[in-house]
């Protein structure tokens, strides 16, 4: 399995992933620093709820789609999928390390965020003592949760489908309607693409009990847990009983 | 391609005529998922607008019975912002599948082995692209005016929903043209169609880019047609281009775009 992740490492187009994973988030962040509400811990605040709704309601899941896409690219591209297949690994392990990679890419870029965050905040005169660290932490870890079963899903068809952009319009139709179900206190905790930017900005139900990482438990454990182990799942039989041809 | 079409295709580029340019492009495009796309994206924004009224139809309609809201604001203030992302997706994916015909059968060099002006093909492409996102403005013009009469919206709203439709697509253009500037230059369509999905979001809502770049003018032409009432973007963000700014700035920009491409892709070295 290591080896197979450091072969994964190996094919990426790290130019490309580099810039969106870099970025991305840069430029998330540096489009609206200070919503201009004086100093201090509500500052801070304000703005990181700016910049995650700016980060995690479309960036953060399209960025799924797009890292799901490249990662199966070295593949599709020069009919990679039977000379790898053909080599002493099992399918599940080619899948699993294709997965490892994704997810890590997308840890990686909100790190990059959160980094990129408090220094360009510390920059324009916000105090380095009053960063919410309590509140960035969990918002951090679980965003990146709530991404997980998006990611699988695009793993799912990425890894079936050759063409780049049909694999990213899917992305796009499935993230679109999140504009609007983040909004909707009914249909928000039960939208998959919705979740990212409910448990980074804490747009998500107010209430305090049976909450864990900005979202309620049902959530957590239905649509996110649910999703990923049914995406993961459906995923990898698919890939598994997939006829190769090139 | 039958023979008898090759001869046919080669005949009327032989002069590289527009009409040649033009005919042999859309034999090209048959077949590709280029026009279906062009059909799927109104269709898609139309029926998550059917959706929306489903669930929280009630709410949606408040406004317009205690007479606050024109049915015209009703259906585009939710599905404006998502008219606009699709629309400049759909530049960016079209622009991107337009060429990549070209790029994976390798014709660019059979092509201009003919006696074919590079500057001509290049704009023909573009002027498709653009011929087929106005197609499907319309269609996305059609789809408001069919919310409009299902919801029993009032007389349809033509003359806003024309102003809406033709705006937003005029203020695509700039980014069409990036968008086949990137896809024409770059054989692999990873980037540009990274680009062309990502960029976008951050400049059609809250964001402080200024309001001529391609990425923010149709979020301008939005904002303008429905007078300000747009899901997702904030109001202050906008320094309220009117249409006659709009327009000149997406006249402009598309033409040194578009002429940039066109030399790029002439002084290109193929092999």
């Amino acid at each position: 399995m290591l080896r197979m992740l450091r072969v994964e490492f190996m094919k990426m187009q790290w130019p490309l992933v580099g810039l969106v994973v870099l970025l991305g988030p840069l430029i998330a962040v540096v489009l609206g620093l200070n919503p201009g509400a004086g100093a201090g811990a509500e500052a801070w605040k304000l703005a990181y709820g700016f910049a995650t709704v700016r980060y995690a309601w479309l960036f953060y899941p399209l960025l799924a789609g797009v890292l799901a896409a490249l990662v199966c690219r070295p593949e599709h591209m020069g009919g990679g999928w039977k000379q790898l297949l053909a080599l002493p690994v099992s399918r599940s392990t080619v899948y699993g390390a294709k997965f490892f990679v994704l997810v890590g890419l997308l840890a990686v870029a909100n790190l990059v965020f959160g980094a990129v965050f408090i220094v360009a905040e510390m920059a324009v005169g916000l105090s380095a003592a009053d960063i919410p660290w309590s509140e960035m932490g969990p918002s951090l870890l679980g965003g990146w949760i709530a991404v997980l079963p998006l990611a699988a899903v695009q793993l799912w068809v990425s890894s079936r489908w050759k063409s780049f952009g049909a694999a990213l319009a899917l992305n796009v139709c499935l993230t679109l309607p999140a504009i609007f179900a983040a909004q909707s206190h009914e249909i928000g905790p039960w939208y998959p693409w919705a979740q990212p930017v409910l448990a980074m900005s804490g747009l998500g139900p107010s209430s305090a009990k049976g909450m864990a990482l900005g979202l309620s438990m049902t959530t957590l454990w239905v649509v996110i847990g649910g999703g990923l182990a049914v995406a993961l799942i459906g995923g990898l039989v698919t890939f598994a009983r997939a006829d190769v041809r090139q | 391609m039958s023979s008898v079409d090759a001869t046919r295709v080669a005949a009327s580029t032989r002069g590289a005529t527009a009409r040649g340019l033009l005919v042999a492009d859309w034999r090209r495009m048959r077949g590709t998922w280029l026009f279906p796309l062009t059909v799927l994206g109104p269709v898609g924004v139309t029926l998550l607008g059917v959706i929306l009224f489903l669930l929280r139809g009630e709410y949606m309609l408040k406004p317009f019975l205690s007479g606050e809201k024109s049915g015209f604001m009703v259906v585009t203030e939710q599905l404006g912002m998502i008219h606009v992302f699709a629309i400049g997706l759909g530049a960016a994916l079209l622009a991107s599948m337009i060429v990549d015909l070209e790029h994976r059968s390798e014709t660019w060099k059979a092509m201009f082995s003919l006696p074919v002006s590079r500057a001509g093909t290049y704009v023909v492409k573009f002027v498709w692209c653009a011929v087929l996102l106005a197609a499907s403005s319309a269609l996305m013009t059609l789809g408001y005016s069919s919310l409009v009469v299902w919801q029993r919206l009032g007389a349809v709203p033509w003359a806003d929903l024309a102003t809406l439709g033709a705006l937003v697509w005029i203020a695509s253009l700039p980014l069409l043209a990036l968008q086949l500037f990137i896809s024409t230059a770059l054989h692999n369509q990873a980037l540009p169609l990274t680009v062309g999905i990502l960029a976008p979001i951050f400049g059609m809502s809250m964001s402080d880019l200024a309001p001529w770049t391609p990425w923010t003018l149709m979020t301008q032409a939005l904002a303008y047609a429905t007078g300000g009432l747009a899901a997702g973007a904030q109001t202050e963000s906008l320094t309220g281009f009117g249409p006659a700014q709009v327009c000149t700035v997406a006249v402009g920009t598309t033409i040194v775009l578009v002429l940039c491409g066109t030399l790029a892709l002439a002084r290109r070295e193929i092999r």
